[in-house]
């Protein structure tokens, strides 16, 4: 399957669809499934975390402390008898917003800033791309610094970070792309055929300069829940008693030799989504690069 | 045969009397802690890692006095219990017993070259003054010099346990040249005194270097020897993270660890040595504002403390590094305490039947109490840098368990900056306190339940209490002459405000360290627990 051009070197959406099988079930490589059912379920938990967890995730239990994973504790439970298990399914909700939300602030400011240093006048193209050009290398951590000193440790801080944080490198690939597009054939057409501006820009622009970022969000939801999470981890984002993954590690490391499940289990939610989150993303480019045979 | 013998005999009782003398003659040649094993290394560096980083070196808070007691010397030394001299050689009462005659010793100096004398006492009493908030709570007045080397103390009150409170690690002396000369970050960072370790370095967010002061030779009877430390230098780093510290002591990278994790303190006393001190004082308490909201009724305050299963909370948090604690106005190793820790068991049928006496009969959706279309919340602020992570898991317990009694419990962690910077301080701010106040006297009582410091409101009082007759008794307590009346009116004090539930404890505060094998002869004072790194060794092996 290759991408298709039509006149004017016009991008064109793949007219092939998805292979079936006989069933009707779509042909997609083991990986996608797999990845597709963790997010599913990530997606109910975080939707509605009544319909997976088997306890509440704040109940605590001082006779039950510290209890190795069990029939009663699918994933044992912590140094006051939470159960683990129902923590990360209650977490999943504040880890995936955060990505989500982090990734919305990222893609928003991407937006405004990538297609004004592309298309905007001389006098604010040329300082902003330099702007861009600075902000790329600024490490999120001191942004989270800044936030959670302005804001104090919480979601928000996090989310707003994080979205910052990757502004810069999504901007500057939006404005790569609208370069790439207004200097295309079907955009001088239109030029030629007296389009306005503001139609070439909504209808030929915007679509095909945004339509390599469906791919790259998707990746970069899974990598805003590993850094929300890490920034959590460091203290700088949600306090607990919140199940969010990050504090639930940072929560967990004191017992990590008596407890090896306060650990790995929350760290094995982190790494499922985020590689979930990045299968998908890659499949997501390879089929709109027509990388897929 | 047999002369030859003799002077073999001679030759070896010579060389005997001579290996002793040599031995006698070192400094800090004696054993260090009964039953020390191994051989002393003179020098080295001891690294210990900590968790609090105090603004200065030197004032109010006991995380300033732990640092304080390396480089300050002080009148008197806490042993156990006795009162043992130090800068003072000894000392006199007057009759009404508010006036105390210090005669000093006369071969103290100052690490800078200055002479500690009766001079340097007066020059550091408005350092005092000015540098500790509380210092009203001792009721000194001054001191007024008699001779070069002998000063009186004076006191507005009767303090029995004033030399407690001078032995503490808060008032140590500064050398006047220093307090008349060097500039104020000089003052907070790198204080000039007496002690046996000077500072060389503080590098903020890491830690401190200490240097040994060759010079010292003026060490209380309590020490384990005279003359200089055994080890060169002590660096003092500041390591917040409980994990990060164990695993330094467990790598090697430090010598003493503060604090490791509950979790770990079965390992750590397995392991290394240890050593623990229930701090004087208060412990870790719950104020409840009596001034406003609905802890202004006492059947409230008793539901949520009938509804807090605190010496399980407390065994199953802190694994044995802290005791449980009932009295919420004096710990467990302060002078004149009284133990309640059977007052208000855990019956969560006794807090609902007290709420719904106190018209908290209506739930609200998620089950919380409401009164007057009000739901019953309480807001619970505390400063990180007072209350540990496991302190803080504690809460996380606490808040769970008022939820069944229908009480809506907020806790909102504090920083450093935050908690110290006054926010959340007021009245209108929260319905519950928790925090503890090291110090080793009864007058506690003066300090966390009187509403006036020098005239303003007093920021110690967490439950914003007022009581003129009861601020009367506590007085009357503190100026009872006799030790078994003391006792008694302390005891009664103690009885009305726990069953007035206006504060109760949770656990006391207990200052834990973890400490390799390789070093000997560490030791923590008696009064506020504070370290003594003098006495330290390496040996070998």
């Amino acid at each position: 399957m290759t991408a298709s051009t039509t006149e004017f070197g016009r991008p064109q959406a793949d007219q092939k669809t998805v292979p079936r099988s006989r069933i009707g079930v779509p042909r997609l490589p083991v990986s996608i499934w797999l990845s597709g059912l963790v997010v599913l379920f990530f997606a109910i938990a975080a939707i509605d975390p009544s319909l997976l967890s088997t306890h509440s995730a704040f109940e605590t239990d001082l006779l039950n402390t510290l209890s190795p994973p069990s029939v009663g504790h699918l994933l044992g439970t912590d140094d006051i008898g939470r159960d683990l298990y129902s923590r990360i399914v209650w977490g999943t909700r504040q880890s995936l917003l955060i990505g989500l939300g982090a990734m919305a602030v990222a893609l928003f400011g991407a937006l405004v800033l990538g297609f004004t240093a592309a298309l905007g006048p001389k006098w604010i193209a040329g300082p902003l791309h330099r702007l861009l050009e600075i902000l790329l290398p600024f490490p999120i951590l001191l942004l989270a610094l800044l936030f959670v000193a302005l804001l104090g440790p919480s979601a928000t801080s996090l989310l707003i970070s994080v979205g910052i944080g990757t502004t810069a490198g999504y901007a500057r690939l939006i404005r790569a792309q609208a370069l790439k597009v207004r200097k295309s054939g079907y955009v001088e057409a239109a030029l030629a055929l007296g389009h306005s501006e503001r139609t070439i820009f909504r209808q030929h622009i915007a679509p095909n300069a945004f339509r390599p970022l469906v791919a790259l969000v998707t990746l970069g939801i899974g990598q805003s829940v590993v850094w929300a999470s890490g920034l959590s981890f460091l203290g700088l984002g949600v306090a607990p008693p919140s199940p969010e993954w990050g504090a639930l590690l940072e929560a967990g490391k004191a017992s990590i030799t008596v407890a090896w499940w306060l650990e790995i289990f929350p760290g094995i939610a982190i790494v499922l989504v985020a590689l979930s989150f990045t299968q998908i993303g890659r499949y997501v480019q390879d089929r709109s690069e027509g990388n897929l045979q | 045969m047999n002369k030859s013998f003799k002077e073999i005999a001679q030759a070896s009782l010579a060389l005997t009397v001579t290996a002793l003398s040599v031995a006698f003659a070192t400094p800090g040649a004696f054993a260090a802690d009964a039953g020390d094993a191994g051989q002393r290394i003179n020098g080295g560096t001891i690294t210990y890692v900590h968790e609090q980083e105090p603004p200065c070196l030197w004032g109010g808070w006991v995380q300033q006095a732990y640092l304080s007691r390396q480089v300050f010397d002080y009148l008197v030394s806490y042993d156990n219990g006795k009162i043992r001299p130090w800068l003072a050689t000894d000392w006199s009462e007057s009759p009404d017993r508010k006036t105390i005659t210090f005669h000093l010793r006369k071969d103290v100096v100052f690490t800078d070259g200055d002479k500690f004398n009766a001079d340097a006492v007066l020059a550091n009493y408005p350092v005092w003054v000015k540098g500790i908030g509380w210092h009203s709570f001792t009721y000194m007045t001054g001191f007024t010099k008699l001779d070069a080397y002998t000063v009186a103390l004076h006191l507005s009150e009767p303090n029995p346990e004033i030399y407690n409170v001078l032995a503490n690690g808060h008032y140590g002396f500064q050398s006047p040249d220093s307090i008349a000369h060097n500039t104020p970050e000089q003052k907070c960072l790198a204080p000039v005194g007496t002690g046996p370790w000077k500072v060389q370095k503080w590098t903020r967010g890491e830690g401190i270097t200490f240097l040994r002061n060759d010079k010292y030779d003026w060490a209380p009877p309590n020490a384990h020897h005279n003359g200089p430390a055994y080890a060169a230098q002590l660096d003092w780093k500041f390591v917040p993270d409980a994990t990060t510290r164990w695993g330094a002591l467990l790598s090697g990278e430090a010598d003493v660890a503060y604090q490791p994790p509950s979790v770990q303190w079965k390992n750590a006393q397995r392991q290394f040595q240890t050593l623990s001190f229930v701090a004087t004082g208060r412990p870790q308490a719950l104020s409840f504002n009596v001034a406003r909201g609905p802890f202004t009724d006492q059947r409230v305050r008793q539901a949520f403390v009938y509804a807090i299963d605190r010496k399980r909370i407390v065994a199953a948090v802190f694994k044995g590094t802290a005791p449980y604690e009932g009295n919420g106005s004096l710990s467990r190793s302060t002078p004149l305490y009284l133990n309640v820790d059977d007052d208000y068991p855990y019956d969560v049928a006794k807090a609902n039947t007290l709420l719904d006496a106190a018209g908290w009969t209506g739930r609200d959706a998620q089950g919380y109490r409401t009164k007057d279309g009000k739901i019953l919340d309480a807001r619970l602020p505390f400063n990180q840098a007072i209350i540990d992570p496991e302190g803080a898991v504690a809460l996380q317990v606490i808040q769970d368990q008022v939820k069944a009694v229908g009480i809506k419990l907020d806790v909102i962690p504090l920083t450093q900056t935050q908690g110290f910077a006054g926010a959340d301080s007021q009245p209108a701010d929260k319905e519950i306190s928790f925090g503890y106040w090291v110090w080793p006297s009864p007058n506690i009582l003066d300090i966390v339940y009187n509403d006036k410091l020098n005239g303003f409101p007093n920021g110690n009082n967490l439950s914003f209490f007022s009581n003129a007759k009861i601020e009367a008794q506590i007085m009357d307590a503190q100026r009872e002459p006799d030790p078994k009346l003391r006792f008694q009116k302390f005891a009664v004090l103690q009885k009305w405000f726990d069953d007035q539930a206006i504060a109760v404890g949770v656990y006391d505060f207990t200052y834990n360290v973890a400490i390799s094998k390789k070093l000997k002869g560490l030791w923590q004072d008696k009064g506020n627990g504070l370290l003594n790194f003098y006495d330290a060794y390496f040996v070998k092996g």
